[in-house]
């Protein structure tokens, strides 16, 4: 069962292969439409400077008409690019570096377009020579005789082959000029190595003063539960034991000692539930799934988890989701009016995919301050989160994960 | 006496509300936040108000503006501000006017019924009353940068209960000393902190906190 899969894949693969190639070919074909305007933006523009040199005051203007030209063909070139060899390409490059891709890609192109023209038409004529003398009845007997080779056969199988091994060599060369279509945008146009280190870096430096901050957040949001839950439940507890301890009324002091030992059973209670909320200890003894459910059944929604994992997420990625599904659960409990959530986590093309969903009435605000904090938490990780969240609802809370980094 | 009281958490509100009605006060308004207080307080004219700190919307500080502004616009009502932890910069800002009718507590202090009690009725006959962690806290603060080393140890001992806003006698009778012998270490601290020899009681709790705060 899995192997027949796995070879419908392969076979759909090839097909998309080939598909791809006759893409290929014909984006290169398509070249020559930018290599034409290529000429004729080389002739305008020579033309337009040399009026600029001949009258200076509107050297600037030419100047800036030629640029302009420049960068509007650049484009329709990563048009055809994106379009038809699946290479996106986001350019980096300023004027002076465009031009020279330009000249440059007019050389290949032209190049390109000749290969082309002396290759392709070699395998029809080889077919039709074969499919011709098959049809009038010519064909020849052709002895081959090269070294270790002695074969004598008709021309007819002899072109056919000839015709197959020339189809061959035109893929390859499709693919090889397609190659180097795309190479030569890249490594002209498109960001350095360096650029793109350098955009890491600034990736980084952000996630991490944002995993900083998020951190700092939570922190304050335990300070909080601390000081508004426990602390005032505590000082309640001794203005109980206070007051019992400063009548003379035996009775009514028992009734407070009563009420206080009452009110410490709640404090306790509290403790623990703060104490869960900071970091709940089933994420590390029983795994992801047990916490998420403890998690669910805690909450006042009735709420369905869907786990689909095949082995155990990392520990960093089981707390950031945890993190965030509980969040988006709690949120949902709070303000979405909703009636059930619906949790859905998998794995799937080698990341991790959280979904919480509710059926409320909406309106989150993902600039808010828990899904902000919840937002960093996933791109320190690599990761994204989006809220979808339309005004009469439903929210969805989606992150993604990758699983290696 | 009439009292306003300030909390967000309903919990603490009940408890100092049954507290304070047992001790025979009458709790005439409660708020939950700073706005609700000004408005209990223009509305009841109390004898003194209850505090918190940390009040809706954004739990920093919005009880202590509003008490300030009790302060200045209703000198008459006596102020005690509940704090969750030593915060020098409120309890210095509490104190850049005359320091009567006005005290500056943590809130674990209200669980100790006695000294909760004791402090508001203080400040409610206008003086003052602060906490004695608070009152350690500036004085540690202090002692490093230093007239206060020249004290001997049970001038401090003097120094931190009159801080707290004690009267003399009552620091007589809290550190087991006559009043004569009181009024004598108070003379001295005055003596070494170059501080104006004033009769007036608030007026040293002043010099004593203006001293420590600066």
């Amino acid at each position: 069962m899995a192997k027949g899969n796995e070879v419908r894949l392969r076979g759909s693969r090839t097909l998309a292969h080939v598909g791809l190639r006759g893409r290929e070919f014909l984006g290169l074909w398509a070249g020559l439409y930018v290599s034409a305007l290529t000429l004729v933006w080389t002739v305008a523009s020579v033309l337009v400077l040399s009026v600029g040199m001949v009258r200076p005051s509107l050297r600037p203007h030419a100047r800036r008409r030629v640029g302009a030209w420049v960068l509007w063909l650049c484009d329709r070139d990563l048009n055809r690019l994106a379009r038809w060899l699946g290479a996106t390409i986001t350019p980096e490059a300023g004027t002076r570096t465009r031009t020279a891709y330009l000249l440059a890609r007019l050389a290949v192109s032209l190049g390109s377009v000749c290969l082309i023209l002396v290759i392709v038409p070699v395998p029809f004529l080889l077919v039709y020579g074969a499919v011709a003398q098959a049809v009038t009845d010519t064909a020849t007997q052709v002895s081959v005789d090269w070294p270790g080779v002695g074969v004598t056969t008709s021309s007819i199988p002899l072109g056919l082959t000839a015709a197959l091994v020339m189809s061959v060599l035109t893929w390859w060369v499709v693919m090889f000029l397609g190659g180097m279509d795309r190479w030569l945008a890249r490594t002209m146009l498109g960001p350095t190595d360096e650029d793109l280190m350098r955009r890491r870096i600034e990736e980084l430096t952000q996630t991490r003063s944002g995993i900083v901050r998020a951190v700092d957040e939570e922190r304050r949001r335990i300070e909080r539960d601390l000081h508004d839950g426990v602390q005032q439940r505590v000082v309640a507890l001794a203005m109980l034991l206070g007051r019992a301890q400063r009548g003379s009324d035996a009775e009514r002091s028992e009734h407070l000692v009563r009420q206080a030992h009452t009110e410490s059973r709640v404090l306790l209670e509290e403790l623990h539930e703060v104490a869960w909320r900071i970091y709940p200890t089933a994420l590390d003894t029983l795994g992801l799934q047990a916490a998420l459910t403890e998690a669910a059944e805690r909450g006042p929604l009735p709420v369905r988890v869907r786990f689909d994992l095949a082995e155990p997420l990392p520990r960093e990625l089981a707390t950031a989701v945890y993190f965030v599904a509980r969040e988006a659960m709690t949120n949902a409990a709070k303000h979405s009016g909703a009636r059930e959530v619906i949790v859905d986590l998998r794995v799937q093309d080698a990341r991790v995919r959280l979904t919480v969903s509710d059926d409320g009435r909406g309106g989150a605000d993902p600039g808010g301050s828990g899904l902000t904090g919840l937002a960093r938490r996933v791109q320190a990780l690599d990761g994204t989160l989006e809220v979808h969240s339309p005004p009469r609802g439903p929210t969805t809370v989606r992150a993604v994960l990758p699983l290696d980094r | 006496m009439r009292l306003v009281i300030a909390d967000d958490s309903v919990l603490l509100r009940e408890g100092l509300i049954r507290l304070l009605e047992e001790e025979g006060h009458e709790v005439v308004a409660t708020a939950g936040d700073g706005e609700g207080l000004l408005d209990a307080v223009a509305e009841h004219e109390p004898d003194a108000a209850v505090v918190d700190v940390r009040m809706p919307p954004t739990h920093t500080d919005e009880g202590l503006r509003a008490a300030l502004r009790i302060r200045a616009e209703r000198p008459q009502v006596a102020v005690l501000v509940l704090s969750q932890y030593v915060e020098q910069r409120y309890a210095a800002e509490l104190l850049t006017g005359a320091p009567e009718r006005v005290g500056y507590l943590l809130k674990d202090r209200v669980a100790q019924v006695g000294e909760f009690l004791e402090a508001l009725d203080r400040v409610a006959a206008g003086g003052a009353a602060f906490d004695p962690e608070v009152v350690r806290q500036l004085l540690a603060r202090t002692t490093r940068t230093d007239p206060l080393a020249r004290l001997t140890p049970r001038e401090r001992d003097v120094l931190e209960n009159m801080a707290q806003g004690l009267s003399n006698t009552a620091i007589a009778e809290r550190l087991f000393v006559s009043l004569s012998a009181v009024e004598k270490h108070i003379n001295a601290i005055f003596d070494k902190l170059d501080l104006a020899r004033t009769p007036e009681y608030s007026r040293r709790v002043l010099a004593v906190l203006r001293f420590l705060g600066s």
